[in-house]
This record gives structure tokens, sequence and C-alpha cells, in this order.
């Protein structure tokens, strides 16, 4: 034990690790800032271009509506899955029958490859073919409404079918975290009179915070790279009103064979999530201050 | 170490956006170690052919039979297939080319491989077609112009023909009471059609707006207003897209998409999602090319018919404009001229590509091959690639020297087909459309 205490030796051990994160992570991140600042159409030499894929980036209206469908996504996402998950880990925590069974079909959806997760959806939401319009329309209640393929509902549409995917996953996370409370905490709630809400607020949320913190970075770091939903629904159309700031990126990037301007997409898109997680944990550091006074 | 530091660089990139989106797309390779250094299993000389499909056996038949006679010919020559869909296929010729990788022979995306040329990958072909004058003269002027450099260099030879425009359904025109279309059918008329077939609840032309490029009949449409007039202007900055002529065409799309021309569900119906409403008999019309014809042969059998698409009385360019040019070419690594033995090897398989044999081969398997040899084969059986035929037989009619998208960038390219389907749906005026290709192009 007293050489695995040793600095240089838990340095040699991780050695591997930092390669791994450096070739795979690091390195790829500065290269595609690097580009970021380049003409590039993947053949030949990149041309330095300064900002100007930058200024261009503010200038381009796709990419405003590839942030605010974003945004949106993220909004819904965030909050659906925050709550939606921790009432379905709490109703799990429970000794009520059929346990098992429920938590299995919650959790399931999440082993669904996102392609296919797409593609499902595609019947159900698509305006002229999908489940939802043809019941619509059974009930005579119209032609349907327009859940894909419009400028509103798409990223809508696409935050529910993220929502119903990542359910079962982030539901599990929060249920590991319940299970590390320990009873006794909650007995001597209980037998001070806290009722099941205040048990609830005083309790359980402040001892699962650190597991909130991972749901809430998983969530952030999720809807920003959304790509195989949105490809299989829409593919970013029609004409980009549905395009994520990941799709457009990519679209920019694959299609239009403009990898300089592709990665200051995807740098921006990097940038802006980091961003939000920064927001987050200043909020919940700024809580947990307000809390210790 | 140039060249790998360059791979290195390129795959760095790609794994940058793959941190954030990964299962972008499909690959599936066949089994090749993939460079262009010499090789040779046993006696037999290896060349290796990159393509744009997965399967070229299930996806290209017709490639695949031509390969196969190929090496039954040349039983010293092995050509080894690396297969990849066609999005995942260019990336990968790209990244090959800066690490020094190319396969011998390869199918090159029309917006890349001059790009490609340039860069000083390709090898200049001018030496195949002296040494083989048949495969010259089998190739008209306008095939071999599309893979030319200004300076000369033929850094590509065709796929095959490209032929694009509207097939139409006969029966479904008969169970709406009205006439189908033909050669000089007009905008006006058209019109009428749409409306007469929408009436009857039928759609009158299955578009899929969820594959942008799905719009080839109505680039055959851009000639109608003079584009290969106009283009180099355009290209060189001296003029624009937004100009009266294209602005009048892009009405008349728009005008279409108000009067129903296209499904209710465009926008996030595929281009094999419109092929099914077609061949289902749900649409009267569908936007698609020559290499439909087996299938529509299949489907709807004799009730199948070919048309170029409406002409327009109120512009003054040629109308008669059909269109049937250069598909994207096949590229010679530069690299295989260093191999004489890899080089000849080449030479007699795009020999035998472009011979009469080969494409007697294509015509059975229903594609115009890029050759215009005169061949005997029986096309009763094959009523959709007849039509085929007999349009391209029409007097008058003639094509342009390309297709107009295959002479822009990626990115224009792209913008293009956004603009057409924007204009159809509605999401842009004609205006604002013919504007956002001229941002795209400014940005080029």
């Amino acid at each position: 034990m007293h050489w695995l205490s040793k600095k240089r030796n838990i340095l040699i051990m991780l050695i591997p690790t930092l390669i791994v994160y450096l070739v795979y992570m690091i390195i790829p991140i500065a290269m595609a800032i690097g580009y970021s600042f380049t003409k590039y159409t993947g053949i030949g030499n990149a041309k330095f271009v300064g900002f100007n894929n930058y200024i261009r980036l503010f200038r381009d209206h796709t990419f405003w509506i590839a942030l605010k469908n974003t945004a949106v996504i993220f909004v819904i996402a965030f909050v659906l899955l925050m709550i939606g998950a921790f009432v379905v880990a709490l109703l799990l925590n429970l000794n009520l029958k059929g346990k098992s069974f429920a938590q299995s079909l919650i959790f399931s959806p999440a082993v669904i490859a996102p392609i296919i997760v797409g593609i499902l959806w595609v019947f159900i939401l698509d305006p002229q073919i999908g489940l939802i319009n043809a019941i619509i329309r059974s009930l005579g209640l119209g032609q349907g409404i327009k859940w894909i393929g419009g400028q509103t509902l798409t990223p809508v549409s696409v935050a529910i079918v993220y929502f119903w995917q990542q359910l079962g996953y982030l539901a599990t996370i929060y249920l590991a975290g319940l299970k590390m409370i320990p009873v006794e905490i909650e007995e001597a709630a209980q037998i001070d009179g806290a009722s099941a809400w205040q048990k609830l607020w005083y309790v359980t949320i402040p001892m699962m915070r650190s597991t909130i913190s991972t749901v809430a970075i998983l969530v952030i770091t999720g809807t920003f790279k959304i790509f195989e939903i949105v490809q299989q629904l829409t593919n970013g159309g029609p004409n980009h009103i549905s395009e994520t700031l990941i799709t457009y990126s990519y679209s920019a990037t694959f299609t239009n064979g403009e990898y300089g301007y592709g990665m200051s997409l995807a740098t921006a898109t990097f940038f802006i999530s980091l961003v939000v997680i920064a927001i987050y944990f200043g909020l919940s550091k700024e809580h947990s201050r307000k809390e210790a006074s | 170490m140039k060249n790998v530091l360059k791979k290195i660089a390129a795959l760095g990139m790609v794994a940058a956006i793959a941190t954030s989106a990964t299962g972008c797309a499909t690959s599936n390779q066949s089994p090749s170690s993939g460079a262009t250094s010499e090789k040779k299993s046993g006696s037999k000389t290896v060349i290796t052919l990159g393509m744009h499909v997965a399967n070229v056996d299930q996806q290209e038949p017709v490639t695949g039979k031509i390969i196969k006679a190929f090496e039954q010919a040349n039983p010293n020559i092995t050509v080894q297939i690396q297969g990849n869909d066609k999005d995942a296929h260019v990336n990968k010729m790209k990244l090959d080319a800066q690490s020094g990788e190319l396969p011998d022979i390869f199918w090159m995306d029309s917006s890349v491989a001059p790009q490609l040329n340039s860069s000083g990958v390709l090898l200049d072909l001018s030496d195949f077609l002296k040494t083989y004058p048949a495969v010259n003269n089998a190739l008209s002027e306008n095939m071999k112009a599309a893979s030319r450099s200004s300076d000369g260099k033929q850094y590509g030879l065709p796929y095959q023909s490209l032929v694009t425009g509207f097939w139409y359904n006969k029966a479904v025109f008969k169970r709406a009471g009205i006439d189908a279309p033909k050669n000089g059918t007009t905008y006006d008329e058209l019109i009428k059609m749409v409306k007469a077939l929408r009436a009857k609840g039928i759609i009158p032309i299955a578009q899929g707006a969820k594959d942008a490029y799905s719009v080839w009949g109505f680039l055959t449409g851009l000639e109608r207003y003079g584009y290969f007039s106009k283009i180099d202007s355009i290209l060189n900055g001296k003029a624009k897209f937004d100009n009266p002529d294209f602005l009048k065409y892009f009405s008349k799309i728009n005008g279409l998409g108000k009067a129903g021309a296209f499904p209710s569900n465009c926008a996030t119906s595929t281009y094999f999602q419109a092929k099914a409403d077609f061949t289902s008999g749900k649409a009267a019309m569908f936007d698609s090319g020559v290499w439909d014809a087996g299938v529509l042969d299949k489907s709807i059998g004799k009730d199948v018919g070919f048309w170029w698409g409406p002409t327009f009385q109120d512009s003054s360019d040629n109308q008669k404009v059909s269109m049937n040019v250069s598909s994207a070419p096949f590229c010679v690594s530069k690299a295989v001229g260093d191999n004489q033995l890899k080089k000849d090897a080449v030479y007699k398989f795009l020999a035998f590509y472009y011979s009469k044999q080969a494409a007697k081969i294509s015509y059975e398997g229903s594609i115009i091959p890029a050759t215009n040899y005169k061949v005997d084969a029986n096309l009763e059986s094959k009523p959709a690639f007849k039509a085929v035929v007999t349009a391209l037989q029409a007097s008058g009619w003639s094509s342009p020297k390309a297709q107009p998208d295959l002479v822009l960038t990626e990115a224009v390219q792209a913008q293009l087909y956004d603009s057409i389907y924007g204009t159809m749906l509605g999401t842009y005026s004609p205006k604002e459309a013919l504007e956002k290709i001229d941002s795209v192009q400014q940005q080029q």
C-alpha cells in the first residue's frame, strides 16, 4: 500500500487515462477551436481567416434559429427531466407492488439507440402518417397538428422525445442517490414529527445535492448534443427551421463542406454549454451558501 | 511524416465534432487494405475502387456486373471495392487525399472533384483518352468537359449519364380525367393539371424535402431561364442569383406550391417516401431520374411515362431543354501514375468500363451509360427505361453541359436545394430564397 501512496506512482498509473483523455478530448477540442479560425473545405490547406467565421456566425439567421431551438429543447427537457425523473425515482423507492417491472419498463427507452428512437417517433408525430394525428382525425377533431416539420412545435416535440428516452436512465441515477441516504436520518426526522413534504424538502433533497448536480450536468450536456432524434424527425428542416446547434454544425461541416465554419459552430456550442453549466453551478452554490447562512 | 500529421489533423477534427454528435453516418466497408501502394495477390494485380454506396452489388448492380465481367475478361486483375454511404464516402476520400491513401479509382461528388484536382491528388486522364481513342470517341464532348479543368486537365470521367426529370403515371391521369404531360406542356397547363388532380385527392408531384437534394426536375427548369448563360458571371461575382429571370422561375415554383402541387407532408417526407407515394398510385408525378426505371418497371409497368418538365412562356431562353449530362465522375489517384503495373491495370479497367460490352450491360440494367455506342437491347420488357430513351430521342431537345447544381461548390449547392424546397413549401419568398443563395455564394 505504501507503494500506491507515492505521488510519483499515482501519476504513473494515471498516465494511460490522461493520454486517452488528451488524445480523444483535449487535442480534438483544441484543434476544432484552431480550425474555427480558418476557411477549410477538408481538402488541401486550411486558410487562416481570423474571426471571420465568428462574425458570419453572429450574422447567420440559421445560427440564431438553431440556438433558439436548442434553448427551447434545453429548458423543456431540463424542467421535465429534473422534476419528472426525481418523482419517478421517489415512486420507485416506495415499496409498491410491481416496482421491478415498472423500473424495467421506465428504463427500457434508454437502451434503444437514439436513431431508432427518432424513427419510432416519426410514426407517432408525423403530421400525415403519424399516430397522434390519425387519432385526432378519426375523432373528427380536424386535420391534426404539425408536431414536426413546423416552426413552433418541432423543438417542443424533440424535447418530449428526449424526455421519454432519458427519463428512466436519470430516474435510476436519482434512485441510486436515494438509496444512499442513511435510513437513520429519515427515521430521526420522522420521530421529530416532520411531515412527508418536510422530509423531502429538508432531508432528502439536501442530501441528494451531488446526485442532483450529476443529473443536471447530464441533462445539460445531453440536450446540447441531441443529434439523431432531430436528424430522424426532421433532419433539421424544412429549410433549417428545426436545426439545433449540433445538427447545424454537422450540416455546415459535412453537408456544405465548410469545415472552418462548422468548427466555429461546434466551438460556440461548446462554450455555450460551458456557460450554462457554470450558471447552474453558480446558482446552486449561491443557494447552498444562503441555506448555510 | 507530413502526411501522417495531416491525417491526424483531419481525424482530430472529425473526432472533435464526434464528441458532440455520435453515430452520424453508417459505414460498410468491404474487406480491403485500401492504400494505393502496389498490391499483387499471387500473380494478380489488385486495383482499389472507392464507391459511394455501401453495397455495390445491391445498390449499383450494373456497376457490380461490369466489374465482374471485367474480372472475367482480365483474370490477372482483381478489383477490390471500398464502399460507403455517399456522405461517409466523400468525407473519407477527403481524409484519404490528405494522407495520400486514395483508392486507385473512386467515385467523387462533382462539387468536390475540382477541389481534389486543385490540391494535385488526381491523375490527368487525357493520356488515357489518347491511349484509348475508341473511348475518347464514345464519350461526347459535354460528358468529358464536365470533369475538365480550365487548364485542360481531364481530372475525371463520367460514372454514368445523369438523366433526370419527372416520371408520370398515365393511369392516375386517366383516373383524374385529364391528359398526361408531354414535351412542351407549359407551366400554366401544369397548374391546371395540379388543380384537377388535387380535386380528385391525388398528390400532383411527389417530393420529399427531408432529402433536400431531390429537386432534379426543378434544376432543369433553371436552364429554361438561361442558367448557363448567367452562371459564370454569378460565380465571378459580376451577377447574382437574385436576377429577374431566376426570380420569375422561383415565383413559378412558389406558385406550384400554393396550387397544392406537393404532398401535405412534403416537409417531413424523404425522397423514398415520395417514391412510395408514386409507386402506390397516390401521386401522379415524381421528381427523379433514370436510376428509378428498374423499380418503376416493376411497380407501374406500361403506365409509366417520362417528362422533361414544364416550359415557360415568359422566358426568352431555349425551352427545349432535356437533362442528359455527366453524372459525378470517376477519378483516379495521382499515385497510380507512379506505378506502371497499376496504371496499366487501371487503364484496362477504365477502357472496359467505357466499352460497348459495358454499355450493353448498362442498358440491360436500365442505366444510360456515359458512352454513346449503338447497342441492341430489348426494351419492351422495360417500359420505364424505354420512356426515358424515347424522351432522349425527342427531336430538337438538347441538354446543357451539366446539371445546374453540379457546377457549384458544396455549400452553394446545398443552399440551392434548400432555396428550391423553401420556395415550394412557402418558407421563403422567391426573392428571399435567391438572396440566400447569393449570401452563401459570397462566403465562398
